[in-house]
Formats: structure tokens, sequence, C-alpha cells
């Protein structure tokens, strides 16, 4: 329940035609060589783990972000963190 | 021919940006639509962009959207100061192909592609042996260097894409370029489909060395063949219906769209040249803005104003068979010299690939 999560440094954010997408550079470009699109609760969540999280925490940052109850937040991290694991795009400290 | 007036310009997007750092190159290549001839070299090199101004306008580019970059030239790696100006633009966060000849992979761009894998490399082969890139490129171990380059790019995570342009003087290699690349790397090698005549000052003698338009056609079902062979063996085609189309009926099926060339040039995609202009397809500079007196958005923003095409010729415009066809206001401009003629040299391909071999091609493709 405790473990941070961080975003690898192999994906620049940034906007492209007013959508916010992930490129794949340096080394990770063997494993993935493309983009991402993010949704902008997505995009806040990316962003947010620049510094490592607890899915606690980054639910608390949601809920002060976007007019979103605790439950739907707490899902949408929830499921966001699943994908980047599942992706190997974010670090996990116990 | 009557046509709509739009009363407004559908949005456009700066998407994929091709971006043209030099004209100039180490070989020689007979088919060069670019190349100029070597004495050029030093006014070319001297109107070039500095690295500063490539890396200005990138900057513009990354603030207006643009998401991929094709690297070309002329041969990119021929500036010396590449590196700088190809890691400036990685660090922005670009999906970035390069395409090179592969000749002069230094161990600073290893050392620099090591840092900032490109997404894709395009490398050009023009041939199996030094003999021909002797004879066709003017370059006497231009083989022997290309494959180490080769081998030496493909250390890198990136994705390698083989691309070879086929004319008369390396015709007799195109099995040899095939099978040495699926030995070595394990890749497939795509073909140009024709070659045109030269354009913006490129003075290569292409209409000598291009094949005939039937060796162009052979060759063209050659690959497909190849092609379809590999991605549907037979068992397969029939369960998905593969069959030979009605070209005239195909083309009367093809719903119009908005473009102003006839493609994405200038609608989502664009090249800046060597000097900076920018232009809605690489081959034709005769619409162009100035990307670096205006700023890259001004640019963009008024290339549209600048594109003016004429009536075509009414053979054209009656021709059943212009969606088969490879003409474009670039390839009428390369062929014709002007933006209205009809290119000979395509009209006679798209004849004999829709008309005469195409009874032989359905036997081959039956056959096959
Ligand atoms: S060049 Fe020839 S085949 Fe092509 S559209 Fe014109 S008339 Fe038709």
């Amino acid at each position: 329940m405790n473990k941070k999560y961080r975003a690898k440094e192999c994906y620049i954010h940034r906007k492209v035609a007013d959508n916010d997408v992930l490129i794949s550079v340096g080394a990770n470009v063997a494993n993935f060589n493309g983009y991402i699109t993010l949704n902008p609760s997505a995009s806040f969540i990316w962003d947010s783990l620049k510094e490592p999280k607890t899915a606690d925490e980054l639910t608390k940052l949601m809920t002060e972000e976007f007019e979103v109850s605790e439950d739907v937040a707490y899902s949408d991290v929830k499921n966001f963190l699943e994908m980047l694991q599942r992706n190997s795009m974010v670090n996990v400290y116990e | 021919m009557y046509m709509n007036k739009l009363k407004k310009m559908p949005v456009r997007y700066p998407i994929n940006a091709t971006l043209e750092l030099t004209l100039r190159c180490n070989l020689k290549c007979k088919m060069c639509m670019f190349r100029h001839g070597d004495e050029a070299d030093s006014r070319l090199m001297k109107g070039e962009l500095s690295s500063a101004q490539w890396e200005d306008l990138i900057k513009e580019m990354f603030d207006a959207g643009v998401l991929n970059i094709l690297i070309t030239g002329g041969e990119p790696l021929l500036r010396k100061d590449f590196c700088e100006i190809y890691e400036s633009m990685y660090r922005r966060g670009f999906i970035i192909t390069v395409y090179t000849n592969a000749t002069l992979i230094t161990e600073k761009v290893m050392e620099t592609f090591r840092r900032c894998p490109p997404h894709r490399i395009g490398i050009t082969l023009y041939g199996a042996s030094n003999e021909t890139y002797e004879r066709l490129c003017g370059s006497r171990d231009g083989f022997d260097r290309a494959i180490e380059g080769a081998r030496t790019l493909s250390t890198l995570p990136s994705e390698i894409e083989f691309r070879t342009t086929v004319v008369k003087d390396n015709r007799h290699e195109t099995k040899a370029v095939s099978d040495i690349i699926k030995q070595e790397f394990d890749l497939p090698v795509t073909h140009s489909t024709t070659v045109f005549q030269g354009v913006r000052g490129g003075c290569m003698p292409i209409a000598e060395c291009r094949l005939s338009p039937e060796e162009n056609v052979d060759l063209l079902v050659e690959r497909t063949l190849e092609r379809v062979r590999e991605l549907f063996p037979p068992e397969r085609r029939d369960q998905i219906g593969l069959k030979p189309i009605d070209a005239k009926q195909y083309c009367a099926s093809e719903k119009n769209k908005f473009t102003l060339l006839g493609c994405q040039g200038g609608m989502n995609s664009f090249t800046i040249t060597w000097d900076g202009k920018l232009l809605g397809c690489q081959m034709l500079d005769c619409f162009s803005t100035d990307a670096v007196k205006n700023g890259f958005l001004r640019a963009w923003e008024e290339w549209p104003n600048t594109v003016h095409l004429p009536e075509v010729d009414p053979t054209c415009t009656a021709c059943p068979y212009i969606t088969f066809c490879q003409v474009c206001p670039a390839v009428r401009m390369a062929e014709c010299g002007n933006l209205s003629g009809r290119p000979e040299y395509v009209c006679q391909i798209t004849k004999v690939l829709l008309s005469d071999r195409r009874g032989n091609n359905e036997k081959d493709l039956q056959k096959s």
C-alpha cells in the first residue's frame, strides 16, 4: 500500500496540437519506438510522478486539481499506475 | 473545370517536418534529384543556415506542435555541426528519423547517437559492390563504407530501414542488395518506385540512367509480388479474397478530399530547406515562404497564399487513370519544367502498368 512510484526519465512530456504526449527517447526506443497520448488526468499524474509518490498521495492531489470524488480519483490513479507498471514506465520503491 | 471556392482554409497542423540540413553530398549519384555540381559546393555551404538558426527554428517548430522530424539532405552528416544541431533537437522531444548514405559514420556521430538514438534510421544503398558505387556514385570504396556504416548503426536501439534506388547502372544488383541485407541484418529493402528528373537546380543525368517505363513497371511488379508472397501466402490469399481490381471502377470510387498540392504537403507536413525556405514539398520550390526572416509560424500560416496551380494538360483532366498515376505538381515540374504539362515518362509508366502488362501481372499473381 505504501509503494512509491516515480516516472522513468526515458519519456519527454510535451504538447502536440493541444494533446499531451509522451515521446520515448534514449535507449528506451529499443522497447518502445513512438509516443503515447495522455488525457488531462493521466497527464497530471505523470507530471506529479517526477518525484516519488504513493497512490494515496496521487489520489489526494487529483481531488485537489479536478472536481472528482476520492473514489473516482483513486480508481483513475490505480488504473493508470497499473498501465505504467505493465509497460515499465515507472520505477517502484517498496 | 468548375471548382468551389473555400470560404475558410481547413485547419492545418504542422505535424511532420523534413529538415534538409544541407544539399551537399559526399557521393555523386547519377540519379539524385537534388545534387548540384561540385563547383556549387562553396556557394551552397555559404548559404546554409547556421546551427544557431536551426536551433531557433527547431524551438519554434516545437512550440507549434511539430511531432515527427525527418533529417535529410544531401547527406546531413556532411555538416560539421550535425551533432550539435541533432542533439538540441532530440532533447526537446520529437520522433526523429535520419536519412543517410551511411558512409560518414564517425565515432563522434556514434557517440551522439548512443546518447540520443534516433527513432528510425533510413540507410540508402546504391548497389552491392564497390564497382557499382564507383560507376553510379563516383566513390571507389562506397559500398564497403556504406556496409561498415550500416553495421555500426545497427548496434543502436534505433529501428533501421534499408532503402535503394534502382536505375540502369545497378539493376543487375537489385537482388544482391536484398540478399545481403537479409543475410546480414534480417531486414527487407524498400525500393524507390519511380526516379524523377532533377529539381531545384539538381543537374545529374537522370533521364539517361533511369529505367525505361517497361523496366520500371517490371521492377514494380516484381517487388509487389514479392511483398504479396511474403504477406499473403496462397492459402491466406483466398481467405481474404485478394484479387486484381478494375482500375476504372477504383478511380471512380475515390472521394474528393481537400489538399493544396494533391497530398498532405503543406496540410500537415512541410520542408525547411538548407537555406531556410519553407516548402510544402521538398521537390517543389516555386511555392515558398521564408522561415528565417518571418519565423516558422508565420511562414507556415502564410504558405497556402503562395500556392497558385494552373489548369493542367486536358489529357490528364480527362484521364480515367489519374488516381493510379504518380502525377502531381512536383512531378510535372520535375519532368516538364512547369506545373501544367503532361509528364511523358510517368504517363507511359501508368499506361504500361494498367494496360498491356496487366494481363501478365494477373497471371503472375495467380502463379505465385
Ligand atoms: S500523366 Fe498520363 S496517365 Fe497520368 S494523369 Fe496524365 S494522362 Fe493520365
